[in-house]
């Protein structure tokens, strides 16, 4: 039935991005395994959808950030096992991947040092130094509401230059 | 720009601020919208970048060409321009610690602020502890294994005011002793950040009066 597989290609297509992300973050991205795990997860999922299991009771959504969980806490039970006194996992080594990242980010760090210094300020307070808004608020004397407003400008200047 | 109640919680998810629920919660949601989902992976990278490569951005580094950009950690930090007095400040400091005889004040009582944490290594207080006279103030810690970048924050109930120093005393400035009221209970804690600018650790808080002679 090429119909459902196309489907199933967009659903995998749609849903791979948010996997990964969640993955990632879960395990990090310097673990070999977390492309595999987002394999699996999408595999179950197209499984479970096949099978029925998903019977729309909650969104698509809901049902893979679910499966997706479930994965991520069985995967670290099984590294803790395994690596418990293993060594650290090696470095990855993706030269072309490594370059584009380079790129990518020495066009970020020129955008930031283009914005204005009150921009930059609360950048660098909120999110290099990990100060809560109402710190930066009080060592740049404004209020919070004005932290938070400089901050989704900055964000939203960044994010163009980003999908530009 | 859209309006999801759920914008507000992606700075926290980044920064590692949601307790469990929330964290799921907000998991769950960006599984199903799109918009939240776009926004926080630009965000993330925001983040990364800053965070990996802040000191170039903020401090170091050959600036643009053609631009006179002073630097954000230069402009956030800064203090009123009292040099005069941070220089008789620094040069008390100086001979209290070359002269006078080093005299460790008794271990504080320290309470864990409620939404502090501690990770890895722990930073003690040494003083100011317990009643201290209204004349010059020192701040002193023990310094940490490792190279850091120190921040002083201290507290009446709310911050009052905050340093930054690679050193693990600190006088503190003659404007500001002049503040502190007699008789009233003031806190200070010191966070540690390493050179790329991650917090390594924080103490907990530490309590001090001020005389009333």
């Amino acid at each position: 039935m090429p119909g459902k597989n196309e489907d199933h290609d967009a659903l995998l297509a749609q849903y791979r991005p948010v996997v990964s992300f969640r993955v990632r973050r879960a395990l990090g991205g310097d673990i070999p395994d977390w492309e595999d795990v987002v394999n699996e997860i999408l595999t179950q999922v197209l499984e479970k959808v096949r099978n029925g299991e998903f019977r729309g009771e909650c969104s698509l959504g809901t049902f893979i950030y679910t499966v997706t969980s479930r994965r991520i806490v069985d995967f670290i039970r099984q590294k803790t096992k395994i690596l418990r006194n293993g060594p650290e996992p090696a470095e990855p080594l993706d030269p072309q991947e490594s370059l584009e990242s380079r790129e990518k980010s020495d066009q970020l760090v020129r955008h930031i040092r283009t914005l204005k210094p009150k921009y930059r300020d609360v950048l660098f307070l909120f999110y290099f130094q990990e100060l809560k808004r109402e710190e930066v608020a009080r060592r740049l004397g404004i209020t919070p509401a004005k932290v938070s407003e400089r901050l989704h400008y900055a964000q939203k200047l960044l994010r163009k230059k980003i999908i530009k | 720009m859209n309006s999801c109640r759920f914008r507000q919680a992606i700075d926290d998810y980044l920064l590692q601020r949601l307790g469990e629920e929330e964290k799921a919660g907000f998991e769950e949601h960006f599984f199903n919208c799109r918009d939240c989902f776009e926004e926080l992976k630009a965000r993330e990278e925001i983040l990364r970048v800053i965070k990996a490569r802040g000191g170039e951005i903020f401090t170091g580094g050959a600036e643009p060409a053609g631009e006179a950009i002073e630097p954000g950690r230069r402009a956030a930090l800064r203090f009123k321009p009292w040099w005069g007095m941070a220089a008789l400040a620094a040069a008390a400091a100086l001979v209290l610690i070359l002269y006078l005889p080093r005299r460790q004040a008794p271990s504080p009582v320290f309470t864990l602020g409620q939404d502090e944490i501690v990770r890895g290594e722990t930073l003690v207080l040494l003083s100011p502890a317990g009643p201290v006279g209204p004349a010059g103030i020192l701040f002193e810690w023990q310094p940490l294994s490792r190279k850091a970048r120190y921040a002083l924050f201290l507290y009446e109930g709310e911050l009052l005011w905050s340093v930054e120093t690679d050193d693990t005393r600190l006088e503190l400035p003659e404007e500001w002793r002049q503040r502190l009221m007699p008789g009233r209970t003031y806190s200070w804690e010191v966070k540690a950040y390493s050179p790329p600018g991650t917090l390594i650790t924080a103490s907990a808080k530490a309590e001090f009066r001020i005389r009333e002679d």
